[in-house]
């Protein structure tokens, strides 16, 4: 009998276990990796199944009545596999006339990609019918070539909300490591960027069997396809009725942006940026050129004005020095101040009023009616420059909005430190404060900024964050809504704030208001006119008003480039989207049908 | 007490750890090939949370390394207890709730219970086989070590994870031999399942059998009783299994013998093993290179970061590749063996052999599994394989060995 009472022999016996197990599995490496490996190279060589990813539709973007703004149609995409290609140089060669593609741009494209070799690179997206009949017969001599039905992205009215619904764009390889898919469609701007994940979904994949010479044979039996999820709907507040308007108001000569927003729940209504774009563009396969064109125009039709436009604010912020004034007691509504001439003398330097022959001698109420300058210069020396720039601030003035679409740029309020800085300790003088008490000079704003503020003025000082989502519908029904945000709250007292909209609806209701030309028969609105001087040519007008005056509904502001007076060209604007507001919700008769060749072209 | 300091390793402990680190190391390059590209966003940052329990293995290699293991002497009996209650707490909420379950989620990490009672199961036979005074040849000794391997792998079984139940009962062979069992005990406990499975084929059974009377007749010479009782109880166990074989239905055969031969089955069960196989036999010699294996990337291989990770490797790296894991395991194998020869004290031994041999089947159990030897069984391959739980357990028993390895002399 096999003594197994000694540690040795026991050692030696699990020894040899061990030694038999790792011989055993050697053997069987050495089997499959050496002697059968040909036989099982060939396997994986024939193993040629497909991953092809099925891209998940976009979900729809609507305006607040359901009006689609963006959604997909079915588009052919072409693809290259990499590891199936042969020879590049002659694939290329051969399917770039095809694909009205230059050879460059499909070799980059296939190079590009270093993981994943086994999966589709998109190269060309949304391509004609004709193209995809000729791969498809011949697809013997494009080995690694495919095609299949895709989406691509459409925007049914073009230029109309361009900024706001933004565009979608291929991943490429370096983002495709932390996120997407490369060669996935991702949101690139506007609301498409901020809403992605929602509104992408989630992809599905074919598994197609294929043969050596790239024929498909049909899907893999043992590996099921995963069906893709269809992004989330998302609902935006804006009114398209209001939209296309405001547009056409700038029609296609006036540069210029535009906000209504809601001032009790941020909701925004329309929001334009003069001149735009047409999305549909950047929707599938963009040309080159054309893109070229849009970047470098002088007009710079890309920049969202709204958001990332900034203007000195001119007299609009005339509101904001009067507040900061009353608020800090420093005037009273009806404090004296050296009447108007037509200008102020302060040291050596004279400044002049608007209106040469001058206002006379008001009150707040009368110096906001009719905007007098001579007045607000005084107003300004008086408050200081800490006190203007502190109050400025607590308004929001140099903070951003927080408006869901990205890339928003905030405002610049200057400071005792900032124009220390800028022009030495002695370099500037008490005269800034002038020009900052009538919005020339160094404030600058963006009008969705500019707005925010009018909107807290109007809604008990209350300054809701404005937002364009209203809803996120999923696939499956679930609904998210939007929930009203408080930004912050202006610095002002309930009788500052009702002196402030008393000013303005002198502005629109008063008798030589200067936005007077611009009132609306049967509702009593509020505004103030802007005119900010502009170095590089003509000066912006600007407008900011709000209506029905004892609980605003809407707030409208709008800058014109280069335009002259805000109460010219700026004011009509506001004045006409709020008649067709009005008109929608009621308080106004409807409008009379309108002849036919207006109806917008869609 | 300070746990890292310039004695914290001996020599023989030292390379324990470099071998095992290498393994991890190359676990996470592994990792990172099969999944850091994957459609599935969640798998992409799995390499780096490997490398986090990478990190927090090391912590507790080193911990077990120190803490003296005295202390789980003391504790054995404790540290059972509490194995079973949660497993049996698994078992009495796990089942009602969840259906079944094998872990206990803790936000950050799921436990598996079944894992802890690996190591307390060890800490507490061992513990009886040392302190009993009895012979291991007693009946009542072997019986009562019996029972507490069945109760817990019974608990095992109930969850039920056939996978990890067989690797008690492998710890628990391991040691009863170590503890010098005689043979005839170990021939009369395994064979009948040899018996079961081989009768399956006439052939196999008549091989078997001749086998059988050869091994006896050499290990139990004197004793024809025993060798009668062996031959009857064989015969009697393969009888019975053909018997029970031919009065199952065509499918259940069916789903027994693609377990034993996944083969039989290329689009089911036995796809992932033929894949498997594609993967390692196309990797050839040198392999296809690092991320560029067509089998990973084109998602043939199933579990590929877990399960089949080995596969990765013999694909990417090719037999070299392969030869280098395996070597490393057959490195640490053999340093658990001379560390538990080594030892003077005899509870430190047989915690020894039994961490040794459950690392060592589950690497035979993964790769036999992934080369196509052995039936599909859902088993990680220590170390290299994906998951806190398995990379944590691994770590832990290979503290044991070192802990075993810098204090040899103690009795
Ligand atoms: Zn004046």
């Amino acid at each position: 009998m096999i003594d197994l009472t000694t540690k040795s022999i026991r050692g030696k016996i699990v020894a040899g276990i061990m030694a038999a197990i790792f011989l055993l599995l050697v053997g069987k490496l050495a089997q499959l990796q050496i002697v059968s490996y040909d036989y099982y190279f060939q396997m994986s060589e024939e193993n040629r199944i497909r991953l092809v990813p099925r891209t998940a539709m976009r979900g729809k973007i609507v305006d607040r009545e359901g009006r689609t703004l963006a959604t997909d149609r079915p588009a052919y995409t072409v693809s290259v596999i990499p590891s199936e290609i042969r020879q590049l140089s002659r694939l290329s060669e051969e399917l770039a006339p095809l694909l009205s593609l230059e050879r460059k741009t499909i070799e980059q494209k296939v190079k590009e990609r270093r993981s994943r070799k086994y999966e589709p690179v998109p190269i060309r997206r949304d391509i004609e019918f004709a193209s995809v009949c000729i791969i498809e017969e011949s697809n013997e001599l494009f080995p690694g070539v495919m095609y299949q039905l895709d989406h691509a992205r459409t925007y049914p009215y073009g230029n109309i909300a361009a900024h706001i619904i933004g565009y979608t764009g291929e991943v490429d390889e370096r983002e495709s490591k932390t996120q997407f898919r490369i060669g996935s469609m991702i949101g690139r701007a506007g609301v498409e960027k901020q809403y992605d994940q929602p509104i992408r979904g989630i992809d599905g994949v074919d598994y197609q069997e294929v043969s050596a010479t790239g024929r498909i044979l049909g899907s893999l039996q043992s590996k099921p396809n995963k069906d893709p999820i269809p992004g989330s709907e998302l609902g935006l507040s804006l009114d398209l009725d209001l939209q296309v308007l405001c547009d056409s108001l700038f029609g296609d000569s006036l540069s210029g942006a535009a906000i209504f927003i809601n001032p009790q729940n941020g909701e925004i209504l329309a929001m334009v940026s003069k001149p735009n774009y047409d999305a549909n563009l950047f929707s599938g396969f963009v040309p080159r050129d054309a893109y070229q064109q849009l970047s470098t125009d002088e007009r710079r039709p890309l920049l969202d004005r709204v958001i990332r436009g900034t203007y000195p604010p001119g007299s609009t912020s005339k509101l904001l020095t009067a507040g900061a004034a009353l608020e800090l007691g420093v005037i009273e509504p009806n404090t004296p101040f050296k009447p108007c001439y037509g200008g102020y003398q302060f040291g050596n330097r004279y400044f002049k009023c608007h209106k040469k022959s001058g206002h006379g001698s008001q009150d707040v109420y009368g110096a906001l009616e009719v905007s007098c300058d001579t007045y607000f210069y005084q107003v300004g020396l008086k408050l200081g420059l800490k006190n203007f720039s502190d109050i400025a601030k607590k308004c929001g003035f140099d903070v951003l909005t927080g408006i869901d679409i990205p890339a928003e740029r905030a405002g610049f309020v200057p400071t005792e430190e900032w124009y220390n800085k800028a022009y030495g300790k002695n370099g500037w003088t008490k005269a800034v404060l002038l020009n900052l008490g009538i919005g020339q000079g160094e404030l600058l704003v963006t009008p969705l900024g500019l707005a925010q503020f009018y909107c807290g003025v109007v809604n008990n000082g209350n300054v809701m964050k404005p937002h364009l989502m209203r809803y996120i519908k999923s696939a499956n029904g679930e609904l998210t809504q939007a929930t009203p945000e408080v930004a912050r709250q202006l610095p002002f007292s309930a009788s500052t704030l009702a002196i402030l909209k008393e000013g303005c609806r002198r502005v629109v209701q008063g008798g030589s208001g200067t936005a007077a030309r611009s009132r609306i028969e049967g509702i009593e609105m509020g505004g103030k006119t802007g005119t900010a001087q502009n170095p590089h040519g003509n000066e912006h007008a600007l407008f900011c008003g709000f209506a029905p005056f004892d609980k605003p509904t809407i707030v409208g502001c709008v800058v014109v480039e280069n335009a002259g007076h805000g109460s010219v060209a700026a004011a009509p604007i506001v004045q006409q989207v709020f008649i067709r507001y009005f008109q929608k919700t009621g308080l106004l008769a409807p409008p009379p049908p309108p002849p036919l060749e207006d109806i917008v072209q869609l | 007490m300070k746990i890292l300091t310039k004695d914290t390793f001996n020599s023989g402990s030292l390379t324990i750890f470099i071998a095992a680190a290498l393994l991890t190391i190359i676990s996470v390059f592994l990792v990172y090939s099969a999944n850091h590209d994957s459609p599935d966003p969640r798998l992409r940052d799995d390499w780096a949370k490997q490398i986090v329990w990478f990190v927090i293995g090391m912590g507790v290699f080193i911990a077990m390394m120190r803490i003296p293991m005295r202390i789980h002497e003391i504790f054995a009996y404790v540290y059972y207890a509490v194995g079973c209650a949660l497993l049996l707490g698994l078992i009495a909420f796990g089942a009602s709730k969840f259906g079944a379950q094998r872990w206990y989620s803790l936000g950050f990490f799921s436990l598996q219970p079944s894992e802890l009672a690996k190591v307390a199961f060890l800490f507490a036979l061992a513990r009886y086989l040392s302190y009993s005074r009895r012979p291991i040849s007693n009946l009542r000794k072997i019986f009562t070590a019996t029972a507490m391997c069945g109760f817990v792998t019974f608990l095992v079984l109930r969850q039920p994870d056939l996978g990890s139940s067989i690797i008690f009962t492998v710890i628990f062979s391991a040691m009863m031999f170590w503890a010098g069992l005689p043979a005839r005990y170990l021939l009369l406990f395994y064979t009948p399942f040899i018996s079961m499975i081989a009768s399956s084929s006439m052939y196999a059974w008549i091989i078997f059998f001749v086998l059988l009377i050869v091994a006896a007749l050499l290990i139990v010479r004197k004793s024809p009783t025993f060798t009668i009782l062996l031959v009857s109880l064989n015969l009697f166990v393969g009888a019975l299994s053909s018997i029970a074989w031919n009065h199952l239905h065509d499918y259940q055969q069916m789903r027994i013998k693609i377990f034993l031969d996944p083969g039989q089955d290329p689009l089911g069960a036995g796809y992932q093993i033929i894949q498997s196989k594609v993967a390692i036999g196309s990797g050839g010699l040198l392999g296809k290179g690092y991320m560029s294996g067509s089998q990973n990337k084109l998602d043939f291989l199933p579990l590929r970061h877990t399960d089949f990770i080995f596969s990765v490797g013999a694909e990417e790296f090719g037999m070299l590749g392969a030869m280098i894991i395996i070597i490393l395991f057959g490195f640490l194998f053999f340093r658990g063996l001379k560390t538990a020869l080594k030892v003077r004290s005899e509870y430190m031994g047989l915690v020894t052999i039994g961490a040794t041999a459950a690392l060592a089947f589950q690497m035979f159990v993964n790769i036999g599994m992934v080369v196509g030897l052995l039936p599909v069984a859902g088993v990680p391959l220590p170390f290299v394989s994906y998951g806190g739980s398995s990379l944590l357990t691994s770590w832990i028993l290979l503290g044991i060995i070192a802990n075993a390895e810098r204090n040899w002399q103690e009795y």
